[in-house]
């Protein structure tokens, strides 16, 4: 590991169009790695973490930039953080989206990182995993054989692992729009402001009168993947919202997660921190949809 | 204060170096180079102990590389800092041994045409180890049975067994510790720890080495002594000093880390020398959080009082581990013992510190010097004291505070001094009323989710460490002023600027002395060849020490000047002054009391040259006498999310007690940032090590050594600093320190802090929010289950 | 490892480079180039001082593969000032505040605070700590920092 300079060798690849990458990524398979942003895979050619005897780089492509906002959301995985946190600013049915590209916050980063990179190397901290999760996103990809759009849910299928073939390419985010009575939150803890996260949860609730129609609750850096809390999520279907309903979800989101073993931060912390978080990032979405605590 | 006394001491003015720091073109060791260049790159040890076997370099001369293992480098035992004499040296380090004690440890060195060829041949080395257990705590090094990390090494020229991994240990006492806890009403005993904090410097350990035609080196390295630095490389590398030319570079952070000659340097000029190219070596982040680090410390603290809050006894035990090597733990625990002696009058006090070895990166110096360490524990117990004696935490320091009048000993036993400036209870007078001190309410009495706690705690720092007589340690400084024919003038020295602005005070020292404009006083560049002695930048010792010897080198060079302008102006030179002309940019010489005998030191000086008569040059070599404490009070609001755990610095007032503050912005920059590493020292910063494959667990990067970011700090408006009102009569123009009095009492005060918060005492840093929550008890708490 | 050539245009001037894949653009900018003022201090994109403008973003030199910004613009700190050596408004107030001590972030954060101002000419303390929270100051605890960026907006 030199943090200086990448030793690894390989061959770079810059094709104009996705049809071009495509081709790339099925003659080349297994030793291709795609790069987006870089501020993941350039890291890992650092640390001898990935060796891919190609890189091919579809930062620039355009057909993987458009936005489009209609009865389905589609992001184009090749939008920077800062386009997507700028598409969402100010909306308080995808704050959470907002809040997550928010929380990570570093004006470099948001330049130069991708929403589909984030997905796509499969760490389960990646922040915007959550509140995508709570919009039950969809994820399309992409190869030369065709194209297939499967479940965010169904994406992470362990850390750092994705059910992404080796001749894919994932091209587009997209989720059907919320109704205008949703608001969704982000909670996030770090060590510092500016910090890989410790962990995370999003909510997204759906609001009538006092009654929560729906809610969903997703959380990142709790288990080996990005997870929906199911069990929780029942537990506010159609309910009356009150402080005592919300600490009871709450107590079961923590009871949900899966947290690592290992390091500082215990399981018990955790498990603590994230019913915690749920708790506030529920009240604060609920206030946004005019709700009262 | 007296800031309209003088006209540059005590000014604002941009600093000189701003504009090219400002605009890129400050040239750090990393950006120096020099034509045909080598790059190189050390291989390190991936074990925490091994015995190197053999080392296979074919690999990496194959692809045309110089290389180097331990048997071709001189084999040459020696401490890597220099600051204290030789009979009190700890010499375990070699450029390359054969035997590694941490991981990371350099093993072998390559350099190559270019940095990705180095990286290639480093690679290709291949190294046959013999792994022996490695030791991650210091009082299993210390048990019997445990492996040894050193047989032997040597102190001074003698050769000393090395037992129980116990580095060295020192006892002072005074008194009868075990009479004067008898005489209290009562006795308050607490263990501290602080963590194993690394430096974080934002630029790597560096060096350029290029040989020299006649056999010498000129080296230029992150450093914070080139004279310490060319000796150690004329020892090693048997080359006359008058060969060996060390430039001074500025540095980007030091917070004491280059106090020694950094490890990286000699190898580099051991690859230079058998390349016979210039070589540069860069650390990576990771070689560096390898290097070096903070000493971490297990205190042991104890003090005995009356009830009216009069200490009868004190003692301080601790044990502190050092890891790999002994980069002079020794007067570390002098120093430790300094801290703990000269915050509080204590009549019978004991002291007992033990430095252990185990295989870890090796600690040194980190701003104070064993203080932080010693005040957190210090400080803390103070309140749990007042606490207990009913009585306010201010009250029982003004009580006992060791003041005006009184002898201290800063830098160990061994350096005493009187206190002839004191503004201790002025600062904490007023610093309690910025921050609504006698508005605190008890813990007990906080409510809710979010509770704030207002902290004190105060500290200092030795101004160096001069003493009347020869010690332990070496302090005198060298300077170096000349009036140039235009007016203007030059001033050297080999002292180093860490960016707090110190050469910045020398020339307005030089400034103030000679009465011309400070826009006119230039920093020279300089090197070991052309200046004189100076023993190193540390110690908060630049202003007071560095700048005293500056100030009469300007003194004699005003007195020859003005001899000069006798002869024209036909005026003894004794009745004659110097005023700054801001408009011409001139000192100009005069007759208090006429204007006809007016001459500006330009035209004086220009005449000199053309007549012959020589130039007004000044040289001073000057040991300080005294050390005097630069005193510090820190306030700290806190607020603790009892949910999370997580602590927010909401405000802050920092003060510091410097005599005349030099540069006052800068060194309220220095409060600043001290304000941001002390908290950052209390709830943030630790390295821990895998006992399994002896790594750091953060892994050495920045991705998971974690120091605080813009975000995590209170707006500048409830940062308040202030400097109190005193003048240091020993001091260049009543001047005493900031530099490490700015980091000392820092995490005290959040520590006290967190306790007026939630009413826990921790005792142990860093406090992290899960530390806080276990505490807190996480059944108490709306959240989840354990 | 096929070398490729980009073409650059730093600070205005144009340079065309051959450059192997894996040259980091930090490396190329500071040790081809010559342009020392950006920096290598933690190589893993956490602290800032390799940024570099790169068509009008700050982006990490250290975490940029040269090859990937062929035909960019770049700016790095060297091109702030302007051909008379009149220095940018920031670099001004970072001379005017006690926002340099060593100096080693100063490149990075002047870029990012640029960045800033041309983005949100009044901005809260908030949102300039926000802004540059992706660059680590070791010395200062940012206060120096955030008041210059606060003098430059005026």
């Amino acid at each position: 590991m030199n943090t200086r300079l990448i030793s690894h060798e390989f061959e770079y690849h810059a094709p104009q169009t996705l049809q071009k990458a495509l081709e790339l990524l099925s003659r080349y398979g297994p030793e291709a790695k795609i790069l987006a942003g870089g501020t993941d895979l350039v890291g890992h050619l650092k640390f001898g973490k990935r060796t891919p005897a190609h890189v091919i780089d579809i930062k620039k492509l355009a057909e993987l930039k458009s936005i489009s906002k209609g009865t389905v959301i589609k992001i184009g995985a090749g939008n920077n953080f800062k386009t997507v946190q700028d598409c969402f600013a100010g909306s308080i049915v995808y704050a959470g989206l907002y809040e997550s590209i928010y929380s990570i916050g570093k004006t470099q980063v948001l330049n130069m990182a991708t929403v589909g990179g984030n997905l796509a190397n499969g760490s389960p901290k990646a922040d915007t995993a959550p509140p995508l999760l709570t919009y039950d996103a969809r994820i399309k990809l992409v190869s030369l054989n065709g194209e297939r759009t499967l479940d965010l849910k169904e994406f992470h299928t362990g850390p750092n692992k994705t059910v992404m073939a080796d001749n894919e390419v994932l091209t587009e985010i997209e989720f059907d729009a919320l109704p205008s009575h949703t608001s969704s939150a982000f909670e996030k803890t770090a060590r510092v402001g500016a910090d890989i996260s410790k962990i995370t949860c999003a909510v997204t609730v759906v609001r009538e009168g006092s009654v929560c129609k729906s809610c969903r609750i997703a959380c990142g850096a709790a288990a080996p993947v990005p997870m929906r809390t199911p069990l929780a999520e029942e537990m506010m279907s159609d309910k009356t919202v009150d402080e005592e309903l919300i600490d009871t979800v709450a107590l079961q989101v923590g009871k949900e997660i899966k947290p690592p073993a290992w390091g500082r931060t215990s399981q018990g912390y955790r498990r603590h921190m994230v019913a915690v978080m749920f708790r506030d990032g529920f009240w604060r979405a609920w206030e946004e949809a005019g709700g009262e605590k | 204060m007296n800031d309209n006394k003088f006209h540059a001491v005590g000014r604002i003015s941009r600093r000189k170096d701003g504009y090219a720091k400002v605009t890129g073109r400050e040239t750090y060791v990393s950006d120096v180079t020099l034509p045909r260049m080598y790059h190189a790159r050390v291989l390190r040890s991936p074990y925490p102990h091994a015995r190197i076997v053999s080392v296979d370099l074919s690999g990496a001369e194959a692809l045309g590389a110089i290389c180097l293992t331990h048997e071709d480098v001189p084999d040459i035992a020696y401490n890597e800092r220099q600051v204290s004499i030789p009979e009190k040296t700890y010499r375990d380090r070699r450029v390359l041994s054969d035997t590694v004690r941490h991981v990371g440890e350099g093993v072998a060195a390559v350099a190559a045409r270019t940095p990705a060829l180095a990286e290639k041949a480093m690679q290709a080395i291949k190294v046959e180890y013999e792994q022996l257990p490695g030791l991650f705590d210091p009082y299993e090094a210390m048990a019997p049975g445990a492996v040894p990390i050193y047989d032997e090494i040597l102190l001074g020229e003698k050769k000393l067994p090395i037992e129980n991994n116990i580095a060295c240990h020192r006892q002072v006492g005074e008194g009868d510790v075990e009479q004067g806890f008898k005489e209290a009403d009562l006795i308050v005993e607490r263990e501290f720890k602080t963590g194993r904090v690394y430096h974080a410097q934002m630029e790597t350990k560096s060096v350029v080495c290029r040989p020299e035609a006649d056999g010498g080196i000129t080296v230029w390295p992150t450093a914070q002594s080139i004279h310490n630095t060319r000796q150690l490389l004329g020892r090693i590398f048997n080359i006359p000093l008058s060969r060996v030319n060390v430039h001074r570079v500025p540095i980007g952070g030091a917070f004491g880390s280059s106090i020694q000659m950094n490890t990286c340097v000699p190898i580099c000029v051991a690859l230079a020398l058998k390349a016979q190219k210039p070589v540069k070596l860069v650390l990576s982040r990771e070689e560096d959080m390898y290097d070096h680090c903070k000493y971490p410390s297990i205190i042991n603290l104890k003090y005995g009082l009356k009830q009216d809050g009069t200490i009868t006894a004190g003692e301080l035990k601790t044990v502190v581990d050092i890891g790999g090597h002994n980069i002079q733990a020794y007067p570390l625990l002098g120093c430790m013992a300094g801290w703990f002696v000269s915050l509080y009058r204590m009549p019978h006090l004991n002291f007992d510190g033990t430095a252990v070895y185990t295989n870890k990166a090796p600690a040194c110096a980190m701003q104070g010097y064993g203080n932080p360490q010693v005040s957190f524990a210090v400080e803390s117990i103070m309140d749990i004291i007042a606490e207990k004696l009913g009585m306010d935490p201010i009250e029982l320091r003004l009580k006992n505070y060791v003041g005006l009048g009184e002898t201290f000993w800063g830098q160990g036993p061994t350096v005493r001094s009187v206190i002839r400036s004191c503004g201790v209870e002025e600062m904490l007078l007023k610093g309690k009323d910025m921050i609504d001190w006698d508005q605190r309410i008890k813990p007990n009495m906080k409510s809710g989710r979010y509770r704030r706690g207002i902290g004190v705690a105060r500290g200092f720092h030795t101004s160096g460490t001069g003493a009347p007589t020869p010690g332990e340690v070496i302090d005198y400084s060298t300077a170096m002023v000349k009036v140039n024919e235009d007016g203007s003038v030059d001033f050297s020295t080999a002292l180093m600027c860490h960016g707090g602005g110190t050469l910045e005070a020398g020339a307005k020292i030089v400034a103030e002395e000679l009465g011309v404009p400070v826009d006119r006083v230039g920093i020279s560049p300089s090197d070991t060849q052309s200046t004189g002695y100076d023993v190193c930048t540390h110690a908060t010792r630049g202003v007071y020490c560095g700048g005293a010897s500056i100030q009469r080198a300007a003194k004699i060079a005003k007195a020859k000047l003005l001899e000069f302008a006798s002869r024209l102006t036909d005026v003894n030179p004794e009745a004659l002054k110097i005023y700054p002309e801001e408009g011409s940019g001139q000192g100009i010489i005069y007759l208090p009391g006429t204007l006809a005998k007016n001459i500006s030191v330009g035209e004086v000086a220009k005449m000199a040259q053309l007549k012959g008569w020589g130039t007004a040059i000044g040289v001073a070599s000057h040991r300080q006498v005294n050390c005097p404490p630069c005193f510090v009070t820190n306030f700290i609001e806190v607020e603790v999310d009892t949910y999370t755990g997580e602590i927010k610095t909401t405000r802050a007032v920092a003060a510091v007690d410097c005599g005349t503050p030099v540069n006052p912005d800068l060194a309220a920059g220095q409060l600043e940032g001290g304000l941001c590493r002390g908290i950052g020292l209390a709830l943030l910063e630790d390295t821990d090590y895998d006992r399994e494959s002896g790594r750091l667990t953060c892994g050495g990067t920045f991705i998971d050594y974690k120091t605080y970011t813009p975000v995590d700090m209170p707006p500048v408006d409830l940062v308040k600093t202030f400097f109190a009102d005193t003048y240091e009569p020993s001091g260049p123009f009543g001047a005493k320190g900031v530099g490490e009095a700015a980091n000392n009492a820092t995490a005290a005060a959040v520590a006290n802090a967190i306790y007026n918060a939630v009413g826990i005492r921790f005792q142990h840093a860093p406090i992290t929010p899960e530390v806080v929550m276990e505490a807190l008890g996480l059944q108490n708490q709306k959240g989840g289950e354990n | 490892m096929e070398k490729h050539t980009i073409d650059l245009t730093i600070n205005g001037e144009k340079y065309e480079l051959r450059v192997t894949p894996n040259e980091l653009l930090v490396n190329v900018i500071r040790e081809t180039v010559g342009l020392t003022g950006t920096k290598y201090a933690c190589g893993t994109g956490q602290c800032g001082a390799c940024t570099v403008v790169v068509d009008g973003e700050p982006i990490l030199g250290c975490l940029t593969l040269a090859v990937t910004v062929d035909g960019s613009e770049i700016t790095t700190i060297e091109g702030l000032a302007n051909a008379d050596g009149i220095l940018d408004p920031l670099q001004e107030a970072f001379l005017d505040t006690n926002a340099i001590q060593c100096g080693y972030c100063t490149p990075g954060m002047v870029l990012v605070g640029r960045d800033l101002l041309q983005k949100m000419p009044n901005p809260s303390e908030d949102q300039i700590r926000h802004h540059i929270k992706g660059n680590i100051c070791r010395c200062t605890g940012y206060n120096g920092i955030v008041r210059a960026i606060k003098k430059a907006a005026g």
